[in-house]
């Protein structure tokens, strides 16, 4: 896929989960937050293709940062990746093109259908799909 | 409090801390689908614990709580609790049943049934959820409800499973509310020293 990514996750675990999925699928690890406010940083800094964001986070919820990080890129491709799997997060995104969520725990497949799709690249073939 | 010290460095607490994470999120999204209303956690915490030690996770000694207890069995043997203050516990079984909650002053037993099916909600989806991260099998066997009571009745419960009011645990615990706080309550996973070093080993096969 070639894109480079912010990963957002208050766990080093859940950083290291989604990393080994996207490298895996040759996507590049631009940067690594672990906090809301963090990830607003770095997107400004980094210009992310793609932000994973964790919701419940110290000093910044995921959720602030990606109604932040949409005022400012409202074209940005952004996944919350969270264990909350509620409506409420659902419908955060659900009129979104750019915009996913994905339960954890999740699989490689999981992630990067998600990663596609907020992508645009949904017809991409599947060789990926560990 | 403290009678056995884990040594868990810094990443072994981070993976912990998310297994927690994942679990008490699952056990959370499940109330709210119950109840109809969104609910969150707080980031999980640590502490090494004895059964004794685990009533001061309810702030106030003198507070009425309601303790629900469940063994969970299968690949990682582990015991979990759910801790509530009693007007909570009634509001969530009032947004539950709007019209046909039992009351806890009007009919206990009936209050006490309620109560035991809201545990096994919460604990079974949190063991779920931890099993389909770390790939193992959970069985449950709900051991008991402490309702109402007080603080030193949850050593009681934990001591109900055999010789737990001297076994040490390792509590990963983490808060469970409605985003308007009309409700709160505590998840507390218990681990043993061998369940601990199970969940490590698989987390460190997932991260291969």
């Amino acid at each position: 896929m070639g894109h480079k990514v912010l990963i957002v996750d208050d766990s080093r675990l859940a950083r290291a989960t989604v990393r080994k999925y996207l490298v895996q699928a040759g996507l590049e690890v631009a940067g690594e937050a672990g906090n809301g406010r963090e990830a607003i940083e770095l997107f400004s800094q980094l210009s992310p293709d793609l932000v994973t964001l964790d919701i419940t986070m110290p000093e910044m919820d995921g959720l602030t940062a990606f109604r932040e990080i949409r005022k400012r890129a409202p074209d940005a491709a952004v996944i919350l990746v969270t264990s909350l799997d509620q409506k409420f997060i659902a419908e955060e995104v659900a009129n979104d093109p750019r915009g996913g969520f994905i339960p954890k725990p999740f699989s490689s497949f999981d992630l990067l259908k998600a990663v596609r799709r907020v992508l645009g690249e949904e017809s991409t073939d599947s060789s990926t799909e560990a | 409090m403290a009678s056995w010290n884990p040594e868990l460095n810094e990443e072994q607490t981070d993976s912990l801390r998310e297994v927690g994470n994942i679990g008490a999120g699952h056990a959370a999204s499940e109330l709210a689908e119950l109840i109809g209303r969104k609910c969150v956690v707080s980031i999980p915490e640590l502490f090494c614990t004895d059964a004794a030690g685990i009533s001061q996770f309810v702030q106030t000694p003198d507070a009425i709580v309601v303790a629900l207890h469940m063994n969970m069995l299968g690949d990682i043997p582990a015991e979990m609790l759910v801790l509530t203050r009693l007007p909570h516990a009634q509001r969530m079984l009032d947004y539950m049943s709007p019209t046909s909650a039992p009351k806890a002053e009007r009919n206990l037993e009936a209050f006490q049934l309620a109560l035991r099916q809201l545990g096994e909600v919460l604990t079974q989806s949190f063991a779920d959820a931890i099993s389909q991260f770390l790939g193992t099998s959970a069985r449950y066997a709900f051991a008991d409800a402490s309702c109402p009571g007080n603080p030193d009745a949850i050593a009681t419960l934990l001591g109900s499973s055999g010789d737990g009011a001297r076994v040490s645990y390792l509590a990963i615990q983490a808060d469970f509310f409605d985003i308007d706080k009309t409700f709160e309550g505590k998840l507390v996973y218990l681990l043993n020293a061998k369940a601990q070093k199970m969940i490590l080993e698989k987390i460190d096969q997932i991260l291969g």
